[in-house]
């Protein structure tokens, strides 16, 4: 009988494990909650950066039929000489077609088209896309002599500023 | 030992997600800084030679500018002057809080050259400023402006 009270007992109560699981549970509850701000930081953050190389690729194929194009046909200074914006620009380029780039609010898309110089024929839609993922975008002309257009691009929160002045003579 | 293995496998990921975080925003900034110099510079050609001068840093403030041929005004869906949008908290709020957030500035240091008469240039710098993470931080580009 002496025996048995002198065993030394090894192991954890019923409550120590209890409370031990309880502090383990709310450092895990701390640790998750915090993983999950940080995912959802970083998903904005790869968003943004999403957005700003699809603002350059935008800018970037636009800018180079723009910046050999010979003179802006729309928009155009008001009558006031007051700026005028739209979201389309329609110019003559290099070849001296008449351009458009336009954008579609649904698609969040700016496209290409171009205009044929007679009418009755069937505009030619380019099946590559200009842009991708673009809220908003404004073309803005200044310029009296309609050689400088502004380009204004928004998504997410996220803006661009650019602009493009034609280096070809009408 | 349990919270010792989890805290040694979390330090990694902490840096992970801080420096991750860091990168994106710099290059979000600057993609911004370059089209504005850009833009700058492209306003550039159309602007009277002589009136190019000098804006010493800091530079001047892009949101909240004062009238300019370069920003301010910036948008018009109107056919008039009277629905000029500037960049300003209530005109064109998200562009100005953008705008406003990083405090971008620009400035223009101009260099007169002079090869004789009638034969004159500007070589303009182009510096767009902003600030991050309590730093500032700079963007420059070169551009020449013939007189001609």
């Amino acid at each position: 009988m002496f025996q048995a009270f002198n065993r030394k007992v090894r192991g954890f109560t019923l409550t120590e494990i209890i409370i031990g699981m309880a502090i383990l549970i709310i450092i895990f509850s701390i640790v998750m909650r915090w993983f999950l701000m940080q995912r959802g930081y970083q998903q904005r953050i790869t968003q943004i950066a999403d957005t700003q190389d699809r603002f350059r690729l935008a800018v970037w194929n636009m800018v180079q039929e723009l910046q050999t194009g010979r003179v802006i046909i729309w928009p155009r200074l008001n009558s006031d000489k007051s700026i005028r914006s739209d979201t389309k620009v329609v110019f003559k380029n290099m070849l001296g077609e008449i351009v458009t780039f336009y954008h579609i609010p649904e698609a969040l898309e700016i496209r290409r088209c171009v205009i044929p110089p007679q009418p009755g024929l069937t505009p030619q839609l380019d099946e590559r896309v200009v842009g991708t993922g673009i809220a908003s975008v404004s073309f803005t002309a200044r310029d009296i002599g309609n050689r400088l257009i502004d380009i204004h691009l928004q998504a997410s929160g996220v803006h661009t500023l650019d602009a493009v002045y034609l280096l070809n003579e009408d | 030992m349990a919270l010792s293995i989890l805290l040694t496998c979390l330090l990694p990921i902490i840096h992970l997600f801080g420096s991750t975080s860091r990168t994106a925003q710099k290059s979000q900034n600057l993609g911004l800084a370059v089209s504005l110099a850009h833009r700058i510079a492209q306003h550039l050609y159309i602007t009277p030679f002589n009136e190019i001068q000098n804006i010493s840093l800091p530079g001047l403030p892009i949101a909240d500018g004062s009238a300019d041929s370069l920003f301010n005004p910036i948008e018009n869906w109107t056919t008039s002057a009277v629905g000029e949008l500037s960049i300003q908290a209530s005109q064109l709020p998200s562009l100005y809080s953008f705008l406003r957030k990083y405090e971008f500035r620009y400035a223009l240091l101009v260099n007169n050259v002079s090869f004789g008469t009638g034969d004159e240039l500007k070589s303009i710098s182009i510096i767009i400023t902003w600030k991050e993470g309590g730093q500032d931080l700079l963007y420059k580009l070169q551009t020449h402006v013939p007189g001609f």
